[in-house]
């Protein structure tokens, strides 16, 4: 009997240790993400106005009704896969170009490295604000200095066409950075022997990319890709920032018609159900992309 | 619509009170000490909350001559304006009553429905605290006024205002040897005259969704049309009557023909700054961006614009206005020190002092002032008064708590037509039936 019970109690002993440990980060974590995540689910289904917040009601499943007859939800959602879809592409693409011509660097390489990350630590706030004034159409510096080559006026951000690709171009001068550092340091650990022997079996530098270069990286830049796409399905700042989505709705992503249908139209109901949706999107490309991209987390 | 007072009801209140306060005003100096007992609340103290502002910057400095005068303490605190609104609503809503005398702004409409605000009427009739001759409440702006009261009863006094007027570069005008445009039609033309592809816009106005609300709404008004059904107590948006339709016509034609490429996205950022750059003849807006278009540090064309009042369309001249008011807390427990510091600061006398330091104010008198025409462009100060006058329909954005909505609907509507997807009609009639399920759900 004694030893049964000393059995449990050192069970507990080395359960509580660690656990007693972890505690304060999980119920950081539990305070921060979980609870929120479970009041956005249950005010998802909800009737709440907030300046009428005292009729506060279930309502089934209207929120999410609506969402499905709602045209402005449905385009904001293809804008969204059209903003993330054309972002990534490019943004991989030219990771791999730039991160393939630094490894090839020999001299001022992390005066280099240095440069190409500016982008990242700046403030986004900052960067909108800045981008703001390079598209200005009669004052910036991008038709100033496109006039001088014959092209323009372009209406950037001013126009409902050219608004959406401006912000890509925000996008991937901001973000294409990240995926550099993540290739360039994945191109480092590659092996040399493998592309050696290759090109003595007379491979010429595409096979040699295509074969062995993109197969080895593939765990390490699905990584990569992985954060990309979160961020980007997320992306809030520079778009609210240069144009709150204008003009009209043009550039009005999925996260943008969120904070307009709860902060300013006070419709808390109907945006956590709109909520929902971004976080099961979210969550549903993340698995995807784990399980096809064979990526190893922790 | 009958919630308010006309001009007319208002001017025989006026007359009346002035002529009940006449023996009093005609046996003591017509100064503003006249009838009142300014040490009456001596040694009491005085919070007084402010946005931050350039009223509150202004009023800083005088503020020691009224505590000589009346031996009150007073102190004013000025918050960033998100903070102001916040701080404002917690202590009036609580009943804290920490604060005896608040900024006010459109959310009179809240706080007077509330009881969160004191009426000021009775204090305005009251020779303890305000000298009516002197005072002379029918001085102050009408479309300033107007805001001030909710149901007949006045909750706050207007401080400053800003109003729709015409900018316009005389220089530019004089040079094509063109009048300056008194209605829209003539503006229309004159725009598409002046307008230089590239180089220099005919005309600016709002384009961004949000931003072209308070501005088109003085067009609707002028066409003749209406914002919503009842002004007061709005239920149903008629933002898509006939009237309301050719009004957004104008606006968006004006901007199509002679606005500046990418309008669109205009916020009044982009319209200040390419008229200080010179890059439009005529700048159709609120009066406030003067002191900026002026500064030659920030503008190349300080010194060469001319100012009209708004521009007349079928149903006359019917500028937008903005006003900032002051009102008392229901809850202050100092209401005589707050009434005497309210009739002080909004008195004749004091507005002059402020209107002179910094080119604001509310009151007619104060833009009619030689000093003040003196200092600032008189044609603005003609412009501004001129812009301030009308009353109908009731200024300033909607009363209602889906205000937010209304901008996105409404101003989604105008900013549409703008980029051409569709026209007027069929953009305003789907958004007034969007408005419409809004109103109803929030009502």
């Amino acid at each position: 009997m004694r030893s049964v019970a000393s059995d449990a109690l050192t069970r507990m002993r080395t359960w509580l240790l660690p656990a007693s440990f972890l505690a304060p980060a999980l119920i950081v974590l539990i305070i921060i993400n979980v609870v929120p995540l479970f009041y956005t689910i249950t005010t998802s289904f909800q009737s709440y106005y907030l300046p009428r917040s005292y009729d506060r009601g279930f309502n089934g499943l209207e929120n999410y009704t609506e969402l499905i007859f709602d045209k402005r939800f449905w385009a904001a959602l293809g804008r969204t896969a059209i903003f993330v879809t054309v972002s990534l592409a490019i943004e991989v693409a030219l990771g791999f170009g730039i991160a393939l011509m630094l490894i090839r660097q020999r001299w001022g390489l992390g005066a280099l490295r240095g440069l190409i990350l500016l982008p990242i630590i700046v403030t986004p706030i900052a960067v909108a604000f800045v981008w703001r004034l390079l598209f200005s159409p009669s004052l910036g510096l991008l038709n100033y200095l496109l006039g001088y080559v014959g092209l323009g006026p372009f209406e950037w951000i001013y126009s409902p066409n050219q608004a959406l690709p401006a912000l890509i171009l925000v996008e991937v001068w901001q973000h294409t950075p990240e995926l550099v550092l993540i290739i360039f340091t994945g191109l480092l650990t590659l092996p040399d022997d493998l592309t050696e022997a290759a090109m003595i079996d007379g491979a010429n530098p595409w096979q040699v990319f295509m074969a062995i270069k993109l197969p080895l990286l593939k765990p390490i830049l699905m990584v990569g890709i992985v954060f990309r796409v979160i961020s980007l399905l997320k992306t809030f700042d520079v778009f609210y920032i240069v144009g709150r989505g204008g003009p009209g709705t043009s550039t009005e992503t999925l996260a943008l018609y969120v904070y307009a249908t709860g902060f300013s139209f006070l419709r808390m109901g109907y945006a956590s159900a709109l909520a929902m949706v971004l976080f099961a999107i979210v969550l549903i490309t993340t698995i995807l992309i784990v399980r096809w991209g064979d990526v190893k987390l922790g | 619509m009958a919630d308010y007072p006309s001009r007319r009801r208002l001017l025989h209140r006026a007359f009346g009170i002035a002529a009940l306060t006449l023996p009093f005003a005609s046996t003591m100096a017509l100064s503003q000490s006249g009838s009142i007992d300014w040490q009456q609340a001596k040694g009491t103290s005085l919070f007084v909350g402010m946005n931050k502002h350039v009223y509150t910057d202004t009023i800083l400095p005088f503020i020691p001559e009224f505590e000589k005068l009346t031996g009150i303490k007073v102190q004013v605190e000025s918050y960033s304006q998100d903070e102001y609104m916040n701080k404002r609503l917690v202590d009036l809503s609580s009943g804290a009553g920490t604060f005896d005398v608040v900024m006010m702004d459109q959310s009179i409409v809240q706080y007077s429905k509330a009881g969160w605000v004191e009426p000021l009427d009775a204090y305005l009739v009251n020779p303890k605290f305000v000298d009516a001759a002197a005072y002379d409440v029918n001085d102050f702006l009408p479309s300033l006024t107007k805001n001030t009261f909710i149901n007949d009863k006045r909750f706050a006094l207007p401080i400053t205002g800003e109003a729709q007027i015409l900018y316009y570069r005389k220089d530019v005008l004089e040079k094509a040897g063109l009048a300056v445009p008194t209605t829209f039609d003539e503006l229309y033309k004159t725009a598409v005259k002046l307008n230089d592809p590239g180089k220099m816009a005919g005309i600016l106005l709002r384009g961004e969704k949000i931003h072209t609300a308070w501005n088109s709404s003085g067009f609707v008004w002028s066409y003749g049309g209406k914002i919503f059904d009842n002004a007061a107590n709005p239920t149903k948006a008629t933002f898509d009557s006939p009237e309301a339709i050719a009004a957004i016509t104008m606006y968006a034609k004006l901007l199509q023909d002679a606005g500046p490429v990418g309008v669109g996205n205009y916020t009044w950022y982009e319209t200040v700054s390419d008229f200080q750059q010179g890059k439009a003849a005529m700048y159709l807006d609120a009066s406030v961006f003067m002191s900026q278009i002026e500064d030659p540090k920030k503008s190349t064309v300080s010194g060469k614009v001319g100012y009209a009042g708004m521009p007349a369309g079928p149903a006359g001249a019917m500028a937008n206005t903005g006003a900032w008011m002051l009102s008392m807390s229901a809850s202050s427990k100092n209401k005589p020190g707050a009434a005497l510091f309210l009739s002080w600061i909004t008195g004749k006398e004091t507005s002059l002092k402020i209107g002179e330091a910094a080119g604001i104010g509310a009151r007619k008198s104060v833009f009619e002032a030689p000093s003040l025409k003196k200092k600032y462009p008189a044609a603005w100060a003609d412009a501004t008064i001129k812009s301030m006058m009308p009353v109908e329909p009731t200024p300033g954005p909607p009363r209602i708590t889906a205000i937010d909505e209304w901008l996105d609907i409404y101003g989604g509507a105008v900013n549409a037509t703008i980029l051409k997807q569709a026209d007027a009609k069929t953009n305003l009639t789907a958004a007034a039936e969007r408005m419409d399920k809004a109103l109803a759900r929030s009502k």
